[in-house]
């Protein structure tokens, strides 16, 4: 008996999710096989010159389907699921000029030109190589640092006076959340995508103005290098982020991401060191296009 | 024994058979749902409603002072892309480090004095908010869906606002010098200082996002960057001169459309 009651058990569990699965089903079939019986009962018994006349506008409520009750009352008002996507990127290339400012600028800020290369293995999954072009991204100290300089003779602690002057990396990009917008009448496709990887760093230290190949004072009473030897000048970064893709044709969108770049920075004073895991929180904007 | 493997069996058995439906966009072959546009009206249309928002409010890019509090916001909308708001918050501000520190602003000062000196910061940005009221424009251009779990779609609204209103400021002294370390600052803690005490006009620009969850509820966030005009004696010789102080905050909270 109790064997019974287990095999039934069993068979019960199984046989549950499809019973679910069902009762959709019939529901949508239902209502499928209403809408062709009412068409056959009005085609039967209108006359031709009815069927010129508007027809009437009836409420449809899918099954498993919001209706705003607003807007209860009008023939399909109601509203589709986010179909498929209007543009694939799945196996394709996309490139992007970027605009790079950094946006927690404390002490430092940080702005220039970069450029990224994403290879979407799936539609959902992409390989990305961002990097910055030298020469065209550079740093600026905040007003904060003017002012405790220029009225209180004070300065930040001098691994925070470092400055990153070049940043790459390789990363990873899930998207798993996809959407449409409306601008007006305007819909575009986009997604938003979490980043992670790792890259390389280069930065530049403060030193004695115009002494050991340092550069002039920036207004700080300090000059600007590369560290000595380079043993410090690249450091490995950890890369975060997240962004937002949109498309407006199967080859041309735009870009904007906001990433985290973490690495671990020293500088050294009057015999001290200092030592800081450096985030620089950077937003990126660029015209995208597929290949 | 003879139960569990009968169960057991049963179990895995039905895994060979009990596949789900396959996700197809033309389930009848109709074409009706196949090209269907994704946009078809707004879920929830913000055309004529009101909503009232209680925002947590937190400063960003601190420079001396770092803020906490809260907002309360009523928003009109009056077309399907505009809205007219008021908004009224409280906020509490707190010295940063580079302030209170031993090596700080304030310690720094407290070690080079000698006999009798202030030890007050005298920097440009230094006033803390503290209450916040603003009459603001939004203009919501954006309207979209996320997919999040295969077949629950969010309807969000983009938005960009801009503001005029008037804020209470309050500025924190620094008094009875034991050490570096050891003073004491004045006017600490929410509501210290006042509501409007020290007003200034502000204007506010800024952006946010709202996700509808059901036609009553929005989650609802935001970077705003208030400024107000105050004055500092930039070139030290004597008077003062105005500029803008620039304070951005991120809030977020719920909205909950009242009409």
């Amino acid at each position: 008996m109790r064997l019974l009651i287990a095999l039934c058990l069993g068979l019960f569990l199984i046989g549950s999710p499809q019973l679910v699965w069902a009762d959709d089903l019939s529901d949508l079939e239902d209502l499928l096989e209403d809408d062709a019986g009412e068409a056959e009962e009005e085609g039967s018994d209108v006359e031709e010159d009815e069927l010129a006349a508007e027809p009437v506008e009836e409420e449809i409520i899918p099954t498993g389907t919001h209706v705003d009750p607003v807007l209860r009352g009008t023939k399909d008002q109601s509203i589709y699921l986010i179909q498929r996507r209007a543009f694939s990127k799945k196996s394709a290339f996309e490139l992007t000029p970027l605009g790079v400012f950094s946006l927690n600028n404390k002490f430092v800020g940080h702005y220039g030109l970069g450029f990224s290369a994403t290879y979407h293995l799936r539609e959902n999954l992409a390989i990305d190589l961002t990097t910055t072009i030298p020469f065209l991204f550079g740093a600026y100290y905040s007003g904060l640092v003017y002012d405790v300089y220029e009225y209180e003779s004070l300065t930040p602690e001098v691994v925070d006076l470092k400055q990153m002057n070049y940043f790459g990396a390789m990363s990873v990009q899930f998207s798993a959340l996809y959407g449409k917008m409306v601008f007006y009448d305007w819909v575009m496709d986009y997604d938003v995508y979490l980043a992670a990887g790792f890259g390389l760093t280069s930065t530049l230290e403060t030193c004695v103005p115009n002494q050991d190949g340092c550069g002039e004072d920036v207004g700080i009473g300090r000059g600007l290098r590369s560290p000595e030897g380079g043993s410090d000048r690249f450091k490995i970064a950890g890369h975060l982020g997240g962004g937002m893709r949109v498309f407006f044709s199967d080859f041309l969108g735009y870009k904007v991401e906001v990433r985290d770049v973490a690495y671990p920075d020293l500088a050294t004073e009057a015999g001290w060191t200092y030592t800081d895991i450096q985030n620089r929180l950077m937003l990126l904007i660029g015209v995208s296009f597929l290949l | 024994m003879r139960i569990t493997l009968v169960l057991l069996w049963t179990l895995m058995a039905g895994s060979a058979f009990a596949a789900g439906p396959e996700y197809s966009n033309d389930p009848f072959g109709d074409s009706d749902f196949a090209g269907a546009p994704a946009i078809e009206d707004s879920s929830y249309p913000t055309l004529g409603r009101g909503d009232l928002s209680l925002l947590f409010a937190t400063s960003m890019i601190d420079k001396y002072t770092k803020h906490l509090g809260g907002v309360l916001d009523f928003t009109y909308h009056f077309s399907e892309t505009m809205a007219a708001a008021l908004s009224v918050g409280m906020l509490n501000g707190q010295l940063t480090n580079i302030v209170t520190d031993p090596a700080g602003v304030i310690g720094n000062k407290i070690s080079k004095c000698e006999g009798s000196c202030d030890i007050n910061p005298d920097l440009p940005d230094y006033l803390q908010i503290t209450g916040v009221i603003d009459a603001i424009f939004e203009w919501s251009p954006f309207y979209g869906k996320i997919n999040m779990v295969s077949e629950l779609d969010a309807s969000m609204q983009i938005y960009y606002l801009a503001g005029l209103g008037v804020n209470g400021t309050r500025y924190i002294e620094a008094s009875n010098p034991v050490s570096a370390a050891d003073y004491t600052l004045s006017q600490q803690g929410f509501g210290a200082g006042g509501f409007l005490d020290g007003m200034k006009v502000n204007g506010l620009a800024g952006a946010g996002i709202r996700f509808f969850f059901g036609d009553r509820f929005a989650l609802r966030a935001e970077v705003r960057d208030l400024v107000f005009f105050d004055k500092f004696d930039f070139d030290k010789d004597g008077t003062e001169d105005s500029y803008a102080s620039h304070h951005w905050f991120g809030q977020f909270g719920l909205s909950f459309l009242l009409f």
